[in-house]
């Protein structure tokens, strides 16, 4: 069973950060979505995306994995054009819904909870390829 | 009403003593208790999470009369407030009587207690509880406010699980382990028990519901050992079959190739009838990720047995065991081949996880459990699968360890010693055993508990002695953000 005190105070800390009409959750806790979820202005195509983080089945005995960003998302190349968000997969999970995987953990060995794993996802977007080459092995 | 007439609160042993730790019996003195209800046996337990005691400086007391004061009060809602404790139990002295009973000012500051704390919660609930002159006796009662009604009842028992065992203490009793045995009752067979334990210690084991989690071959062994020590009131938890590799570990087995294919449970629970007529030993076939019957099973038990052969369940063990305040021994052996395929290392290992005692840490605090493997057991099928597709995971199993029938022997053997000292309080558990068998070396580890930790530790996060307060997920402060899952189905 997940730990859904510790989720409902997560849920409370986001709704701080983020607005309460911008973390949206069913009553099961089984995920959890960042509407407008803020991108660094100019180095993506969107200015904002919708990020749904699924709540493992036992959270908080185990970290959170499983995140899934707008299907359309892509960063900016320095010279022009766009490229696709290293470890972003299609074809799995809640494609036809319109949103692509992102095969992205924390570092190995921690388990610092939803705020934690925002956190980490807010430094992957600051810099993807940075973040998965220091993160890599 | 009804299902609040059966009202058990279970104390850890430190917590009494927090709680009772009066300053002095020339005055009144006060403590409060925070808790979680959850359901057990058709009535209701109250598991106690926190202690709060004013000090000097925020209360008014005299010999007759003793009140908290407003900026003490504002700190107990706080703290009721962030843990979402839906029990508050207030404890008094009467220091000018051995037998005390309830005055009309604890009337009335009861029932101040009870309005107050609705706005805080309005299904909190008051326990109040008052002690005579050197703690010898008590009473207590429980207030159950109906449609802004309120009335008084009597609490059935309060349950104190520690180091020294499971003490219970009816409403102005001493212990009822400590009134009537019955001698009659002790029969022949266990009557060498008896002259080691005494016949209290014997009636103890008979008395102490034990749910071993895990029934292979150290799980068939402890269930062996316990029914002949005495223990009378076992379940048996397993989804597994066994089959002809369990054979020759599997405790019980008299006819291999009638036990091949049946629950390993089942069968357990069957053989172990046949031994004991009087034993009340009960199987349940279902796996320890079946949160209704692991969480059911869990609660029902006095202590947890956990045999389990991987991180994962043990986690999710401890965590059962940690929401219900149940202690739980985490029984193990390992066999680790060197290259060369020969036997490098044979450990043993027994530790105890006692919810609510500092002395025993959960088995992530004390470092026993490997967080990549759990991870990786623990982790749903659907990403493990995607995981897979990506090339993050490669094969699907891992071959199953090196078992022998006299390691499982060895720490089955030293597990049902420690737990028939600490079930009939002969003396207080060791934390860890570490027998290293291919050096003969016993070790006594003890691990740290961190205040942080979401399974033993004292945070607003941590599932400690939360009862079944997270079973109902719905919470009226966070609906604004809630949706419906439209949309979001695979």
């Amino acid at each position: 069973m997940k730990n859904v005190r510790r989720l409902k105070l997560e849920i409370c800390g986001l709704q701080n950060r983020y607005g309460k009409a911008n973390v949206v959750f069913p009553s099961d806790f089984e995920w959890v979505k960042l509407v407008r979820f803020p991108l660094k202005p100019g180095q993506y195509n969107l200015a904002n995306c919708t990020a749904l983080i699924m709540i493992p089945p036992r959270y908080d005995l185990v970290s959170i994995r499983e995140c899934y960003v707008d299907r359309d998302l892509q960063m900016r190349r320095s010279f022009g054009g766009l490229q696709e968000l290293p470890h972003a997969h299609s074809g799995f999970g809640y494609d036809l819904d319109g949103y692509r995987w992102l095969c992205f953990e924390e570092p190995q060995g921690k388990n610092t909870g939803l705020i934690g794993f925002i956190d980490t996802l807010r430094a992957y977007f600051t810099d993807p390829h940075g973040y998965v080459k220091a993160n890599e092995g | 009403m009804n299902n609040i007439q059966k009202l058990k609160v279970s104390f850890s042993e430190s917590q009494l003593g927090q709680a009772t730790n009066w300053a002095d019996w020339e005055l009144e003195d006060l403590s409060y208790c925070l808790g979680f209800g959850c359901g057990h046996n058709g009535g209701s337990t109250v598991v106690i999470r926190d202690v709060l005691k004013p000090n000097n400086s925020e209360m008014a007391r005299s010999r007759y009369f003793v009140d908290p004061y407003p900026e003490f009060l504002c700190r107990l809602y706080d703290k009721m407030q962030a843990t979402g404790a839906d029990f508050l139990i207030q404890s008094h002295t009467h220091p000018f009587c051995d037998k005390p009973a309830f005055s009309g000012t604890d009337d009335v500051s009861a029932l101040r207690l009870n309005h107050d704390l609705r706005q805080v919660n309005p299904r909190a609930k008051v326990v109040q509880v008052v002690y005579g002159r050197g703690n010898s006796h008590f009473k207590a009662r429980i207030l159950s406010g109906q449609n802004g009604q309120a009335d008084f009842e009597c609490l059935e028992d309060i349950e104190v699980i520690g180091p020294k065992g499971i003490q219970h203490y009816g409403d102005n009793q001493q212990p009822p382990d400590q009134k009537g045995i019955d001698k009659a009752g002790i029969p022949l067979g266990e009557e060498r028990n008896a002259r080691a334990f005494g016949d209290i210690g014997v009636e103890a084991l008979h008395n102490l519901k034990v749910l071993i989690l895990g029934t292979g071959g150290l799980g068939s062994a402890m269930a062996y050992l316990l029914s002949r020590l005495g223990f009378r009131m076992i379940t048996v938890y397993d989804q597994d079959r066994i089959d002809e590799t369990n054979i020759n570990r599997f405790y019980f087995v008299s006819k291999p190739k009638t036990a091949i294919g049946k629950f390993k449970a089942s069968f357990v629970a069957k053989s172990m009838r046949v031994f004991n007529r009087l034993g009340k030993y009960r199987p349940i076939n279902a796996s320890i990720f079946n949160e209704h019957e692991a969480s059911k099973a869990v609660k029902n038990a006095d202590l947890v047995i956990t045999t389990l052969d991987s991180d994962g369940p043990r986690l999710v063990a401890c965590s059962l065991a940690a929401r219900y305040g149940k202690p739980l021994v985490n029984v193990s052996n390992a066999i680790y081949l060197g290259k060369d395929k020969n036997i490098k290392g044979a450990y043993v290992s027994c530790q105890w996880f006692i919810p609510r005692e500092e002395k025993y840490p959960c088995l992530r605090c004390q470092g026993a459990l490997n967080d990549k493997a759990i991870e990786k057991e623990l982790m749903s099928e659907r990403l493990k699968e995607m995981r897979r597709k990506v090339g993050y995971v490669v094969g699907t199993n891992e071959s199953p360890n090196a078992q022998v029938i006299p390691i499982n022997s060895a720490a089955a053997g030293i597990a049902a010693w420690e737990i028939a000292l600490w079930a009939t309080g002969t003396r207080a558990p060791t934390p860890w055993i570490h027998y290293d068998l291919m050096n003969n070396a016993f070790q006594v580890l003890q691990g740290v508990g961190d205040q942080n930790c979401t399974i033993c530790g004292i945070t607003p996060a941590s599932c400690l002695a939360t009862g079944d307060a997270d079973l109902d997920a719905e919470d009226d402060t966070l609906d604004e953000g809630r949706t419906r899952a439209v949309g979001l189905t695979e």
